[in-house]
């Protein structure tokens, strides 16, 4: 008798802790709150200038997809403001914008800071979600920052949703020791005149095919100049309610064909392990470079291939590869904090040698590079990378404003590098009239397709 | 003295029926809110053109007309995913009855091993599998390619995941080794409700494996198959993780379906829509997706037991 009481006892507490648990479980989770809470609570106008460092206190939630990054960034930013901390959230970088419409949807947590890749940066510019950094009280001054850049921080009314942590100034790398074996030179000046237009790149992949018996590659892929690609056009291609794709795919399709009809691409796509591989296998010769390329790219694919790298300018002009920029979103809890982390970190010197010694970017405040600091690297033969990227290709780049469709465009090409590359059949104007049908179906049904 | 009786009956009772009252809310409060709630609110939506930020906009039943009429996805997806099952049902349910009768075999040594180990493809997570596929069949690098060119079967490696056709190849390939596991188990457990008085009798008589697995335990295991075949399908039109995993890891900005979209399933194209990938989102035109679906899959499951009735009263 008193063991099936004390048995109707137990399934009773067991059916109301369930209950219980799964109100509590319903429930928001408040533990990512952070508010700023400087000494002098007061002071209003101490904050919206940013207050003096030492004096405020908080907690800054950044989503980001870097913990080591992130960490980082703590510790350099805690030598000037100690009594604020980062909290790193991890989102992967392709889920930012999922998360960000999610939160904005169902009216949930934002985060101080939400990293916009270059990617994407249109699209979520374009969700309406932002602080204005150029309006009060944050103020941005345009002048701080590299000219180029300011395309890609910028609506197209002007104002600036985001600020970019790096200068991505980009061109070729190209594998020394295959250079002189297959070119006959490692000389940068030489090799860049072998490859100084798409003809004369195509004629010198020819030769690297034949002499290595197609063992070696002159690009990993077409998706390796995918970007470029893209990047080095500079029109505008979504103008209000025209859409100017022909242009567009012309230029971006034509070296593709070339390049694919002569048979010196391989087939990987950029960041599968065998795209990663390839670096280390010394059977490609040129890949893209971007400021960032040297520490995610090559170093990490290639540990014991030090010295056997140098950069040229790209077949085709300067053009930017990637590229993260801070943007505070308008319900954050944090703003006034999360703007001293951006100021410092990207546009104070201080701040900005800091990341770099960190990150290893080219920063985005212009008067650190004047003069340009040193920076050799062993891994490109006593060349100075940055100087060569600020004084070479930098001075030549025009970049075009980010635009909500350029994922569509993006989207469209990566499909159209597995069509011509699967089927040698498909010429150029075919290419390209598959493609415009393809952006077609993507874009508002009333938009004029030129 | 009745009343007396009944009135520890009635509170003995009220009792019982509180404590299951208390053990099926959760449930039902479960139900409600994750279940219930987003069916009927993601049917709201579908009247609305809306990005899942800004303000929602009533546009009536035009969702449904562009889905049936205009889209250049939906019924590709539902062909995309008919083929792949038509490629990978009968191959599981053939080969998974096949490997289920000899793991049900009393002489077999280690069978509790083998009926355990087969088990596992089906526990691995969706996300892994497809990026573990993703390597394998590498244009490139992978390991396929790579045992084919030793074994001189092919001199190069063969596009498996930029071509249309082998992509969906691959496809059934992985999701043969998915759901084998599962195939074979829900089979055992059948060939248990098979009487051995009957198979020892059909020896008796001279029938030979082949015949008692055809005339026995075939039609035997009719209801199993049936069972089978529909959560196959209904498992089919709900594919998303795997393929999505298989033609995107590693690539930002990878277009949705794989080649040419030709792996691209309803549940990804959902997904894609909803969540923008890299063209506009659209929760509103997401939703019309999942009911079209929806649709779909009941017109496909009415059939199938039409089919399976009729079946049975012959």
């Amino acid at each position: 008798m008193q063991n099936s009481r004390m048995k109707k006892r137990i399934a009773f507490l067991l059916a109301a802790a369930l209950f219980l648990g799964l109100i509590t479980g319903c429930a928001g989770d408040t533990s990512n709150a952070s508010s700023a809470q400087p000494n002098s609570s007061q002071d209003g106008a101490d904050q919206q200038n940013g207050g003096e460092p030492e004096e405020l206190s908080g907690e800054i939630v950044i989503w980001s997809w870097d913990e080591g990054e992130v960490e980082a960034m703590n510790q350099n930013f805690q030598t000037a403001y100690p009594g604020v901390t980062l909290k790193y959230v991890p989102v992967d970088n392709g889920n930012v914008t999922v998360k960000l419409q999610i939160a904005a949807a169902s009216d949930g947590e934002f985060p101080d800071i939400a990293y916009q890749e270059i990617s994407t940066r249109g699209r979520i510019f374009a969700m309406n979600i932002w602080e204005d950094l150029s309006a009060d009280p944050y103020n941005f001054d345009e002048s701080l920052v590299w000219e180029p850049m300011l395309n890609l921080m910028k609506t197209e009314d002007g104002r600036i949703l985001g600020i970019d942590r790096e200068y991505n100034p980009s061109g070729f790398v190209y594998r020394r020791s295959l250079a002189l074996e297959y070119l006959g030179t490692d000389d940068p000046e030489e090799v860049y005149a072998l490859i100084s237009d798409w003809e004369k790149f195509v004629e010198a992949g020819t030769k690297v095919k034949e002499q290595s018996g197609g063992s070696v590659y002159m690009l990993a892929g077409l998706d390796d100049i995918n970007w470029m690609l893209s990047g080095q056009y500079d029109e505008v291609v979504f103008d209000g309610n025209t859409a100017k794709l022909t242009d567009y795919y012309t230029h971006v399709l034509t070296p593709m064909i070339a390049i694919r009809d002569a048979g010196i691409a391989g087939v990987m796509k950029r960041w599968t392990p065998a795209w990663n591989a390839s670096y280390n296998d010394a059977n490609v010769l040129i890949y893209e470079y971007a400021p960032w390329s040297g520490t995610a790219a090559i170093k990490s694919n290639a540990p014991d291939a030090a010295g056997d790298w140098t950069v040229i300018e790209a077949t085709g002009g300067p053009y930017t590869m990637g590229g993260t920029a801070y943007g505070i979103p308008t319900k954050a809890e944090n703003k006034e904090l999360a703007w001293e982390f951006i100021k410092w970190t990207l546009l104070t010197p201080e701040g900005t040698r800091a990341t770099v010694n960190s990150l290893g970017v080219i920063a985005p405040l212009k008067d650190f590079y004047n003069p340009i600091p040193e920076y050799n690297d062993d891994y490109f033969n006593g060349q100075d990378v940055n100087k060569f990227l600020l004084e070479t290709i930098a001075p030549k780049m025009t970049l075009r404003p980010v635009h909500e469709y350029d994922s569509i465009l993006n989207d469209v090409m990566s499909m159209m590098i597995d069509i011509i590359q699967d089927d040698a059949s498909i010429g150029l104007e075919q290419a390209i009239q598959m493609a415009i049908e393809e952006t077609k179906n993507s874009l508002p049904a009333d938009m004029e397709i030129v | 003295m009745k009343n007396a009786l009944k009135a520890p009956r009635r509170t003995m009772e009220k009792k019982l029926s509180l404590a299951g009252l208390l053990f099926v809310i959760p449930f039902f409060i479960w139900y409600g809110v994750f279940q219930l709630f987003p069916i009927l609110y993601s049917f709201y939506l579908s009247f609305f053109q809306w990005d899942g930020i800004g303000v929602k906009e009533y546009i009536g039943i035009q969702n449904y007309i562009k889905l049936f009429t205009k889209d250049p996805y939906f019924f590709k997806s539902i062909g995309n995913t008919v083929l792949i099952m038509v490629g990978y049902l009968p191959i599981t349910l053939i080969l998974g009855l096949l490997l289920a009768i000899l793991l049900f075999e009393p002489r077999i040594r280690g069978k509790r091993f083998f009926q355990t180990t087969q088990f596992l493809p089906y526990i691995v997570a969706p996300v892994a599998c497809g990026l573990l596929f993703m390597l394998l069949f590498d244009w490139g690098t992978g390991t396929i390619n790579q045992i084919l060119i030793a074994l001189g079967l092919i001199e190069e490696g063969i596009n498996w995941l930029g071509n249309p056709t082998m992509a969906r190849i691959v496809l059934v390939i992985m999701q043969c080794w998915r759901q084998l596991g599962y195939v074979v188990t829900i089979y055992l457990a059948g060939l248990t409700g098979i009487s051995p008085e009957l198979l020892e009798a059909a020896e008796i008589d001279g029938a030979g494996k082949f015949q008692k697995i055809r005339y026995i335990i075939v039609p035997l295991l009719k209801n199993t198959t049936l069972f089978l075949t529909v959560t196959g399908i209904i498992d089919g039109f709900q594919m998303f993780d795997a393929p999505k995993m298989l033609f995107t890891t590693g690539q930002v900005g990878a277009h949705a379906g794989g080649p040419q979209r030709s792996c691209l399933t309803p549940v990804w194209y959902l997904y894609d829509t909803a969540f923008g990938g890299n063209s506009a989102s659209n929760m509103g035109y997401a939703s019309v997706i999942a009911y079209g679906l929806f649709l779909f899959i009941l017109i496909v499951s009415i059939i199938n037991y039409k089919i399976s009735a009729r079946k049975g009263e012959d």
